[in-house]
């Protein structure tokens, strides 16, 4: 997909895009009735940075920092809570940005937004999609990041790359969205948000 | 992730009926956190030790471990994977009630939970590949073992029973009305 047609299945920066009727987030969150959401909402925004290269249109990710040996870091998005002076969700996603991986603000164009997700531990996150200037240099903050690696628009769009496991706990099945890419294990959160991704540009 | 969130996740979901009353949709997935117990049986987050022991307390009783071994945190929420290096628990007293074959081991853990070994919460002793050194455990509930502290396990040997099995010396305890074997006695006498 070239950066036109993915730019025209957003509806532009700081607007909520329509309801994707959750069809194909079944495995996303499960109500929106909130019978299940924590007491206490906390505001969060990821910036979806995609950029584009020779070969195609690619995501931009992170893996976190880890505490645990043997044990490689989440994968996620560059983002982090709302706070007090930022404006809007953008500016919370293009802040975090900056501070994560070293990303000017001036370097990324704002195209729009996924559906906001609530996670379970309470935070309430809005997914903001950028162009990133394909010249920007990515400085990972130690502290956070590990690594900032890309994965190729066209294997998060591959609906054969959305893995679905399943645990047994207790004899109940747990399952989930897994996006395996090279050594990368790709779940929780940021998972879903691919797959949302990857149904919202389908859906012209 | 914040340590705040998680705890107020976890006490809501408590209250909202504990980990029975859970949907079995993916959106709870949370993936894998920082967190992890090590085989003392001190708990971690983001590399420093979570000091609060009712903080630990209330995370451990939602900890599960599934079939592939992997261990949880589950609320009707959320579920995030988390790392153990041993066994979650320890057992760090043990006391015993009756004698012979009616005999009751009971032992605490680190977190003060009791437990009565018998059918359903089943001694083992591991040996360590390395070291040669016994590892041994009792099952707490749900597949969680507490891992038995040395100066219990020296406790558990000096009230063993021996029984001679095709020429060899099995140590062995009863409790619950199982008896247990810890080990067997080697050449030297020492427990092996």
């Amino acid at each position: 997909m070239n950066r036109d047609s993915i730019v025209a299945c957003f509806h532009g920066p700081g607007i909520d895009p329509p309801s994707l009727d959750n069809g194909d987030d079944v495995y996303g969150w499960v109500s929106q009735s909130g019978k299940d959401l924590p007491d206490r909402i906390t505001p969060a925004a990821v910036l979806v940075p995609l950029v584009e290269r020779h070969a195609g249109t690619n995501i931009v990710l992170t893996q976190r920092t880890s505490h645990l040996n043997s044990h490689a870091g989440q994968v996620s998005f560059p983002g982090g809570k709302v706070e007090k002076g930022d404006a809007h969700a953008e500016d919370t996603a293009l802040r975090e940005a900056e501070e994560e991986i070293g990303l000017p603000r001036r370097q990324v164009d704002v195209v729009g937004r996924l559906e906001t997700r609530t996670t379970g531990s309470g935070f309430k996150v809005t997914p903001v999609v950028g162009f990133v200037d394909p010249a920007a240099a990515f400085v990972p903050d130690p502290g956070e990041v590990a690594t900032i690696f890309e994965v190729p628009l066209d294997f998060v769009m591959d609906n054969l790359n959305h893995k679905i496991e399943i645990r047994l706990i207790r004899g109940v099945e747990r399952q989930f969205y897994v996006l395996p890419y090279q050594d990368y294990y790709i779940w929780g959160l940021t998972a879903r948000l691919l797959v949302a991704l990857s149904a919202t540009l389908k859906q012209k | 992730m914040s340590l705040a969130n998680l705890e107020r996740a976890l006490a809501q979901g408590k209250r909202k009926g504990g980990v029975e009353n859970r949907p079995s949709d993916g959106g709870q997935m949370c993936g894998d956190i920082d967190m992890r117990i090590a085989p003392d049986g001190a708990w971690h987050y983001m590399g420093s030790p979570i000091g609060r022991k009712r903080l630990v307390k209330l995370f451990s009783s939602v900890l599960e471990k599934d079939e592939s071994g992997d261990f949880w945190l589950v609320t009707p929420a959320e579920m995030c994977r988390i790392r153990v290096d041993d066994a979650p628990f320890t057992a760090v007293e043990m006391t015993f009630e009756g004698d012979g074959d009616g005999q009751t081991l009971i032992f605490r853990t680190n977190l003060d939970e009791i437990v009565k070994a018998g059918p359903e919460n089943r001694l083992r002793v591991d040996i360590d590949a390395k070291t040669g050194e016994p590892r041994p455990y009792v099952h707490v509930r749900g597949g969680l073992e507490a891992l038995i502290v040395r100066a219990v396990f020296y406790d558990l040997v000096e009230m063993a029973e021996e029984r001679e099995r095709a020429g060899e010396t099995i140590l062995g305890v009863w409790s619950g009305g199982i008896f247990f074997e810890i080990g067997g006695l080697g050449e030297n006498g020492g427990v092996c």
